[in-house]
């Protein structure tokens, strides 16, 4: 957990941009004060708009259609919030209630087996293995309402109520049947009642309604199935937002209540296609039918907003925010012609990597925008503006400049070991369900309990699969390479044949410094796919890494041409093509790959890789910049901005763009090298002592050597930085 | 005189605790058993088990169950959930020393050629007493269900007291002397003693 950074105004970025060589004004200081216990937010409102995107927010801000959500941005605080791998809405939704990764929370997939054996079920908050807001909330004493949330069935005993996720279980065919709600979806139980009659039923839902959605539905009549499937998922859609606005409005006290609405994620998975502009494979008939479906989603949300908002009360501080954005344009997978196992297979491909975050209300700091916030930083975030301390074991940080005023960012060493009533289940109840299945297997293995239908085997071994699958990949992605790695090997070990596998398993091999293994577990894929782009990416990148430049060149060469010009196969070569030195191809793959929005951030860190080597430092400077415009939360582009401008002399602000690359990625070995150096030439030798420190206790912790994500060229090298005057070639690399 | 008992004598616990030691007690003092007798004597249960076949299947059709009254049948605690709730039962609970329990399935394990859950000693440990507890508590929960709980290594070591608790609690009207009788200590010590 980092806390107490403070990213601007004015940001370093806009600086720069007038002039590089300016004294760079990056605001930065500790707000760390125990004396100070203030609560920045009365109420705190934390509303979930799955895969809400800014592409398709920022248009319909432009034309008036969201009044709601433009006069909050007015008077609030956005940015983009980067989403975490993988893509997966329980992990992500999870994430942001724990501040933890999935490899830590422990919701790993959609679904579990039932402890009893019983077959699957939606991932239950009995696997959660950390405490969640609510959680931390119940334990401070204070109160959380958290409505359909994921993976909170059955509800938790907390201080407020929970209504789970499995609000809309079993809605009948026929509105006027009976409807129970699942045991143990509401606490208090007794409350249930009440909750379970604000539901709407799918054949509720209003023609007014869904004529916003479709205006020419006469055609198509009710009945229509796109109609029918529009229904069932506003109806659930609906029915969140009234159960919400009941507990919002029934005058108990809270201080924090979650909202979880997923109607723009669940429906842009069936109508985004249909949008403007019409994709190849869409017919104008569909497109005329469906093709204003996800604005008037959109357009249904803000009007929701704004009730909320009023049933909340003037006092409240809102966080908005979505788990990834949803790809609108160019980028949309085109999934209609799959198979359903295959279409299931590619879902996770509509998600982009940018969520939103808009933040607003009493303790925020009005218009203002927030850069290079994660996931992981909601939940320390909201805890700081409850006046709650953050857990120092949290993956992420408080987003302080966000905040209007000093506010205390108190830390405790974790939130899990605390004393006292949590809200938690029993800890009998808390089950790791995999491991509740094996004990199931001994009993039908003893002869006791009859064994299970095949195909539910089957099933449950596939999601054992997918979860230690998606286990890795979070592992990964938090630089557990090797720990990745040692999962996926028994998996690609039983499984051969699914490329996923051993794709994560190549690149997990990669990052923790085995390329020859790396290289091996590619060519056995290869031998099954010929051609496969990544697998070709990744042996190329092993064999350069293993010194084998020949042969990684004969991979590259090899990447079908079609697949060449993908933008994100593009970036790849080219960043094969700069570890081998051949930095005018990688240029040449670079700017393939730069007009893309999905590449073009990675693509200027690139260019400014390119930049370097050949000692333009300014315009490696530029590139960073032009980079952070594009994803603020790109480390490599820190990094290099604060390299470029080392060489270029500029020390002072080399060293205020390397602290905040720290703030991002507190492990990265090679900035605190660069840090040590420039303070040792600036004669501050504590601080160079401190980052030294630093760097023996990272490369002692670190299984990866060095670490693979960092750039490797003389112009990174701190040690040729520092020696650059006893050279005598000042502002050129070696 | 079984025929008077208005409910369903339940015989539960995590299989290899003394539940079929608590079965051939309850035979011997004259209580009808419900059994199959499927499952035949083997060394892991020289006097048999016990068992019938349609417990495993509670869940799809308990209908029999309407017959039982009167009867001891054996349940493993898992599928005590899979009980129709419009029937009383009288439920022995037996419980044995985990480490023991864990090592004796084991032992049978081997024997059946089976692989098991594959879980360490101590996580196997765990989650058996994560399910005994949730059994535990959807017994408190539901009226039709009194609970008496049996330990095994009393059974074994005091059989006639043991025999007097049980038949008390199951009403009387049992051969409490047979009972105590059809428990062979050395038997089941020796059985302990080759599971470790």
């Amino acid at each position: 957990m980092t806390s107490g950074a403070v990213f601007g105004p004015p940001p370093i970025l806009f600086v720069l941009r007038r002039n590089a060589t300016a004294t760079v004004r990056c605001a930065s200081s500790s707000v760390y004060d125990p004396a100070m216990m203030g609560r920045p937010a009365r109420r705190l409102l934390i509303l979930g708009w799955d895969a809400a995107d800014w592409i398709v927010l920022r248009a319909l801000l432009d034309r008036g259609a969201m009044p709601t959500l433009a006069r909050v941005i007015r008077s609030g605080v956005t940015g983009d919030l980067s989403t975490l791998e993988p893509k997966l809405s329980p992990l992500l939704w999870t994430s942001v209630a724990t501040g933890r990764t999935a490899d830590r929370h422990g919701i790993l997939n959609f679904v579990e087996p039932e402890p009893s054996g019983a077959g699957l079920r939606l991932s239950s908050s009995t696997s959660r293995r950390t405490r969640a807001l609510w959680n931390m909330c119940t334990q401070a004493g204070l109160t959380c309402n958290v409505v359909s949330w994921y993976a909170t069935h059955p509800a938790e005993p907390v201080r407020g109520v929970v209504v789970s996720n499995l609000l809309m279980e079993g809605a009948p065919a026929s509105a006027r049947a009976g409807w129970p709600l699942p045991p143990g979806c509401v606490h208090p139980a007794e409350r249930a009642e009440e909750i379970a009659s604000r539901r709407v039923h799918p054949a509720a839902v209003s023609a007014k309604v869904l004529l916003e959605l479709v205006p020419q539905m006469g055609r198509l009549g009710r009945d229509h199935p796109t109609v029918e499937l529009l229904a069932r998922l506003i109806a659930q859609c609906l029915s969140v937002h009234q159960v919400a606005c009941h507990l919002l409005a029934t005058g108990d006290r809270w201080d924090c209540t979650m909202i979880f609405q997923e109607a723009i994620d669940t429906v842009g998975h069936h109508f985004m296609q249909y949008r403007a502009p019409r994709p190849a494979h869409v017919s104008p008939e569909d497109h005329r039918l469906f093709g204003g479906v996800m604005d008037a989603i959109y357009r249904l949300h803000d009007r929701m907003l704004g009730e909320l908002l009023r049933a909340a009360g003037d006092d409240v501080t809102l966080m908005l925010l979505s788990d990834h954005g949803f790809h609108s344009g160019d980028e949309r997978p085109v999934t209609a012609t799959m198979t359903p196992e295959q279409r299931a297979a590619t879902e996770a491909a509509w998600h982009r990597s940018e969520g939103i975050l808009v933040v607003h209300g009493p303790g925020i700091a009005p218009g203002g925008t927030v850069r290079g916030a994660t996931l992981l930083d909601i939940a320390p975030t909201a805890l700081t503006l409850l006046g709650l301390p953050v857990g120092q074991d949290m993956d992420g940080r408080v987003l302080t400049e966000a905040i209007d005023q000093a506010a205390s960012v108190r830390t405790i060493p974790t939130w899990e070991d605390a004393e006292g009533d949590a809200g938690m289940h029993p800890a009998d109840l808390r089950q790791d369900p995999f491991e509740a299945h094996d004990a199931i297997r001994q009993l039908i293995d003893l002869g006791y309990m009859a064994d299970l239908p095949e195909d539910r085997q089957e099933q449950i071994e596939l999601v054992r699969r997918e979860t230690e699958f998606n286990r890795a990949v979070s592992l990964l992605h938090r630089g557990r390479a090797a720990d990745a790695a040692q999962i996926m090997e028994p998996l690609v070990a039983g499984h051969p044949g699914e490329s996923r596998y051993v794709l994560v398993l190549a690149r997990a091999l990669m990052m923790a410094g085995r390329p020859l293994d790396c290289a091996a577990e590619a060519t056995r894929l290869l031998a099954r796919a010929p051609g496969n782009a990544e697998a070709l990416l990744l042996r190329a990148a092993a064999r350069a890494q293993a010194g084998d430049g020949a042969a990684s060149d004969a991979d590259l060469d090899a990447i079908p041409r079609r697949e060449a010009d993908r933008p994100a196969i593009a970036l790849a070569i080219a960043d094969v093509r700069a570890v081998r030195g051949q930095w005018d191809e990688a240029a040449r793959m670079y700017r393939k790959a730069i007009g893309h929005p999905a590449t073009a951030g990675p693509a200027h860190v690139g260019m400014a890789r390119v930049a370097l080597a050949r000692a333009a430092w300014e315009r490696a400077a530029e590139h960073c910049l032009d980079a952070m415009e594009q994803r603020f939360r790109l480390p490599e582009a820190h990094f290099l901005l604060g390299v470029a401008l080392a060489w270029m002399e500029e020390p002072a602000q080399a060293a205020q763009s390397l602290e905040m690359l720290l703030r991002l990625e507190p492990g990265w070995i090679m900035a605190h090298r660069f840090l040590a150096a420039i303070a040792r030439e600036q004669g501050d030798m504590d601080r160079a002592g401190a980052h030294e420190a630093r760097v023996a206790h990272l490369s002692a912790a670190s299984s990866i050597e060095p670490d693979a994500r960092e750039t490797l060229m003389p112009a990174t090298d701190a040690a040729q930085w520092a020696a650059r005057h006893a050279a005598g070639t000042p502002g050129r690399a070696s | 005189m079984t025929r008077a008992r208005g409910f369903i004598t339940i015989v539960s616990g995590l299989p290899r605790s003394g539940t079929s030691l608590v079965m051939q007690m309850l035979q011997a003092g004259g209580m009808p058993v419900v059994t199959d007798e499927r499952r035949t004597a083997d060394p892991d249960n020289p006097r048999g088990y016990f068992e019938d076949e349609r417990v495993k299947h509670l869940r799809d059709d308990a209908s029999w169950l309407a017959h039982a009254a009167g009867h001891a049948v054996k349940v493993i605690h898992m599928l005590l959930q899979d009980l129709p709730l419009e029937h009383d039962y009288r439920v022995l609970f037996v419980e044995r020393d985990p480490a023991e329990v864990i090592r004796s399935q084991s032992v049978m394990l081997r024997r059946r050629g089976r692989p098991g859950a594959g879980l360490p000693d101590d996580r196997l440990r765990e989650v058996f007493a994560q399910q005994v507890a949730a059994v535990r508590r959807h017994l408190a929960v539901h009226p039709c269900f009194r609970v008496l709980d049996v330990r095994y290594a009393d059974v074994v070591g005091d059989p006639a007291g043991e025999s007097a608790r049980i038949g008390a609690f199951l009403g009387g009207g049992l051969d409490l002397s047979a009972m105590a009788t059809a428990v062979d200590p050395a038997l089941w010590r020796n059985r302990a003693s080759s599971e470790g």
